[in-house]
């Protein structure tokens, strides 16, 4: 399944060889990885594997030392800036706060990649808006200030912007650290459901490796600034691999009636 | 951080004592030196009443005051506060000023005592602001520099008012460390020991707030009455150095700093090294400007040379200091009412309308009785629309610096954009006499822009944190503030022009230049406009912006050029004091401009309509004389900005 997916630039980012040190400190050393079009991925690892810093460089707001980073076949520095955020979306782990806008008018800042400085703003920008909104179950609420939504709310309305911004590929950088169980499936599922109707790359890091089983179709894991584990959820989520990624002793078992094994701690 | 002294602010401090001996060997050696007359003995005479014990004032001064500060520092756990930052200094002389001038009975029954009052009074103000935020060092910084800013403006219109009687009430304001006599020094020695001896108290209190509130407390510890008996100990050496000597700016905030980067940790060693390195400071600098400025370092207030060498030292230390992340400026306001735009754009239009024919036509008589009418027309208007021109473009300005930084509490004013302005000129005014329109735009421009260079430089590592922003701001106008004042204390005529000017007087408008300024706030005010989907999204933090396509750093950088062309532009016309620029883009926001082009075209009119208002205030009042207009939106613009600390801290 991989091997065919790397075969296919169009949609994909692929990554050869990345390295990364900032002050002599080696955070990545010779990441190469897929992330085919139409499918889910998630980086996970433990705290300071160098999983925010990869997508860092995937979304340009780093650059690599060493190595080539390859959107659509094209080295991603070859963009121009609206021109990459047509292509790629990024939601950074912190949002700011938005003081004073409503719903729509952060979900319709989305737009500007399409539209500029000084475009008109027109109505399929307008469509893109509200269809957006609505992906996301926020439809009704788009008068409301963004900093009165609760915290769920708010999150799904930065996840609009993006949507809003209509690129092939979505990077999120922990976007359910901040969600209870429920909001965490009602955002993964959307997620999910977005990279197979509508074919998006999405990649998204995470901390849960039984969330990331569960939606995600393939599985990166980082360790050290090294890939330690790579492949389909399920060849991941075993034993020994998880105690290679971990360093702690798993097991994991498979519950009657779900597709994806769970992992625990033994 | 480790203790003991470490090796290489130690080798400092012992060039630094040589230094200062050596310095003072020069002072002393002529009369010390001078073979022996009988009778009349002229150097000996400057040695024993002049020179030394005015190096004995330098000595207790800086001593009183660094123990302020460290005590200050120590009991707020604030490493930014001192009499300087917090306001304490300022009040004081403000206190006095008010009491020579109008109470002249009061300063009878004892200049201290007024002093206090003055100080306290401040202190009390920057508290009561503090405490709604938990005393947060930067609150407690900006309230303090508010105030301090405020007191100055009402200590400048007096001076302008009266401008014969006050003008050794100026140099004396500036901090200048001149006596004839050993009174002084011998008064100020016994107050401030008495206090300084009271410290000792104070000591294992203090220690135990190392600990942290609850577990001190915990211990036994009293909190409240620890805390203010420490706080008026600082107050009250500050309102006694400051009766004494005037306002000695910065020597308080370094002094206890330096005591710190030498390795002083425990309380009763830091209140001692930081008074002995406040003294040798003070010392060194005195000795250093009677040196160097000879015959004139009576004139030349130390206060002002102190705070040239401080403010420098203070944004070397921002940026090793560690400043944790404010809430106060990163939490969203309450959120706008949302009004309907063109209802509100007919209302402020006609507001201004309003402002605009009582500015051009109602005015106040030689026989001081009102009167109506257009004869005055060609008088009132070149400054009624320098004003307006002014405060539109002032207003954008701040609009512009208040959405990069995503700081509310940016503006030209606060950020130091407008005194870099200020010292461009006054560089313009002693270098070229009498420079026509482009030359003092050309250099009030330049000295914008270095400021914003400064600005942007010195924060470039933590990317334009709102509250170092703020913090390298302060110091950078406290500079400027300094350099100014050293130009004004020289006694040059044309220092008396830059003083006129600086005050914000829209007296010597002219219709050129009322015409050339219109034009200008047209030209500059329109690309703010167009820029509108920036503005709108570079708040949202630069990661999401970039993350849009906005190529962040270009955009940055243009919108700051226009922001330092507008300020500089409308300083020109109004002076550097008004706080406009940050008063009108608020006012914007709460009648329902909440996006970017909205509310740029709100604050305009705003701006320009609070300018107007205040320039024909400031000529009908008083009349027949005037304040200034800039000096008048300051006064009414201070409290506002106290008003909007003591708002935001509610929430």
């Amino acid at each position: 399944m991989v091997s065919e997916a790397v075969s296919s630039e169009a949609g994909a980012f692929r990554l050869e060889g990345v390295g990364l040190s900032v002050q002599g400190r080696e955070i990545l050393r010779g990441v190469g990885l897929s992330f085919p079009k139409g499918r889910m991925t998630a980086l996970l690892g433990h705290n300071g594997s160098g999983k925010s810093s990869l997508l860092r460089i995937m979304a340009r707001r780093a650059e690599a030392t060493r190595g080539a980073v390859l959107w659509d076949g094209r080295a991603v520095g070859a963009f121009g800036e609206r021109a990459f955020a047509r292509q790629v979306a990024w939601l950074p782990q912190e949002m700011g706060a938005a003081p004073g806008m409503t719903l729509r008018e952060l979900v319709a800042c989305g737009r500007y990649p399409w539209h500029g400085p000084l475009g008109r703003f027109t109505e399929e920008d307008g469509r893109k808006v509200a269809a957006g909104i609505e992906a996301v179950g926020l439809g009704g609420f788009e008068e409301r200030f963004v900093q009165t939504l609760s915290g769920g709310e708010r999150q799904r309305a930065w996840i609009a912007m993006m949507l809003a911004q209509d690129a092939r590929c979505l990077l999120l950088d922990e976007p359910t650290a901040a969600l209870d169980v429920a909001h965490q499936v009602e955002v993964l599922s959307l997620l999910r459901g977005l990279s197979q109707e509508k074919g998006l790359t999405v990649v998204v890091v995470m901390h849960e490796v039984n969330m990331a089983a569960r939606f995600c179709d393939l599985i990166h894991a980082l360790k050290g600034g090294e890939v330690v584990a790579s492949g389909p959820a399920a060849e991941i989520m075993t034993p020994e691999t998880l105690r290679l990624i971990y360093d702690v002793e798993m097991n994991v078992t498979h519950p009657p009636g779900r597709e994806a094994p769970i992992a625990y701690v033994v | 951080m480790s203790g003991g002294i470490r090796l290489l602010p130690a080798l400092a401090l012992l060039i630094g004592i040589s230094a200062a001996a050596a310095l003072l060997w020069t002072l002393i050696a002529p009369g010390l030196l001078a073979p022996e007359v009988s009778g009349y003995d002229a150097a000996r005479m400057r040695l024993l009443h002049s020179t030394l014990p005015r190096l004995a004032t330098a000595l207790i001064a800086g001593f009183a005051l660094s123990l302020a500060g460290a005590l200050l520092q120590q009991v707020l756990r604030n490493p930014l506060a001192s009499p300087t930052t917090l306001g304490v200094s300022a009040g004081a002389h403000l206190a006095l000023a008010v009491a020579m001038l109008f109470f002249p009975v009061l300063l009878g029954l004892g200049r201290d005592v007024v002093a206090l009052v003055g100080a306290g009074l401040a202190a009390a103000l920057v508290m009561a602001l503090g405490a709604r935020r938990g005393f947060s060092p930067l609150t407690l910084v900006l309230s303090g520099l508010v105030i301090g800013l405020w007191s100055g403006a009402l200590a400048a219109v007096l001076i302008y008012l009266n401008d014969r009687r006050m003008v050794s009430l100026f140099i004396w304001g500036a901090g200048s460390l001149a006596t004839q006599s050993w009174e002084a020094p011998l008064a100020l020695l016994w107050k401030t020991g008495l206090l300084a001896l009271a410290c000792g108290f104070l000591l294992r209190p203090l220690t135990l707030l190392e600990l942290g509130d609850e577990e001190a407390s915990a211990l036994g510890l009293k909190l409240g009455r620890t805390r203010f008996l420490a706080l008026a100990l600082a107050v009250g050496l500050s309102a006694l150095v400051t009766s004494a000597v005037g306002v000695i700016g910065f020597i308080g905030l370094v002094a206890p700093l330096l005591a710190r980067l030498l390795g002083a940790r425990r309380v009763p060693a830091l209140l001692l090294s930081s008074g002995l390195i406040g003294a040798l400071l003070l010392l060194t600098t005195d000795a250093l400007l009677q040196i160097v400025a000879g015959m004139f370092s009576d004139l030349l207030p130390t206060g002002a040379v102190t705070a040239i060498f401080g403010s420098p030292l203070l944004l070397l230390l921002l940026s090793r200091l560690k400043i944790r992340r404010e809430a106060f400026v990163r939490a969203p306001p309450a959120p706008p009412r949302r009004g309907d735009l063109r209802t509100g754009f007919a209302l402020l239009c006609a507001a201004l309308a309003v402002l605009l024919v009582l500015a051009l036509f109602l005015g106040r008589e030689t026989g001081g009785g009102w009167s109506f009418g257009a004869e005055m027309l060609s008088l009132r208007a070149p400054r009624v629309f320098s004003a307006l021109a002014a405060g539109a473009m002032l207003a954008v300005s701040g609009l512009l610096l208040q959405r990069l930084t995503g700081n509310e509490m940016a503006s030209p004013e606060v950020l130091g954009v407008s005194s870099g302005a200020t010292l461009g000129l006054a560089l313009g005014v002693f270098l070229l006499a009498t420079p026509g329109f482009a030359a003092q735009l050309g250099f009030a421009g330049l000295g914008a822009f270095a400021v914003l260079a400064a600005i942007l430089i010195s924060t470039r590592r933590s990317a334009l944190a709102p509250e170092r922003v703020l913090l390298v701001g302060i110091a950078l106008s406290a500079l400027v503030d300094a350099l100014v004042g050293l130009m004004a204390a020289t006694g040059d005529p044309r220092a008396l022009t830059i003083l006129r000017w600086m005050s914000g007087s829209t007296y010597g408008a002219e219709a050129s230049g009322a015409a050339l300024l219109c034009g200008a706030a047209v030209v500059l005010i329109l690309p703010a406009l167009l820029a509108r989907r920036w503005l709108d999204l570079l708040p949202l933090g630069p990661e999401t912006a970039s993350a849009l396509g906005i190529p962040v750093r270009s955009a940055r950088l243009r919108l700051f050029a226009l922001a330092g062309a507008l300020s500089a532009t409308a300083t020109l016309g109004l002076g550097p004091l008004s706080f406009v620029g940050l008063m009108a883009p608020h006012l914007a926001r709460e009648l329902g401009f909440s996006r970017a082009a909205s509310q740029t075209a709100a604050a305009a009119l705003t701006g320009a309509g609070l300018m107007v208002a205040a320039d024909w205030i400031g000529r009908t009042v008083v009349f027949p004389w005037q304040i200034p207009a800039g000096l008048t939106a300051a006064l009414l613009g201070a409290p506002f900005l106290i008003l909007l600390l003591f708002r935001r801290g509610r929430t």
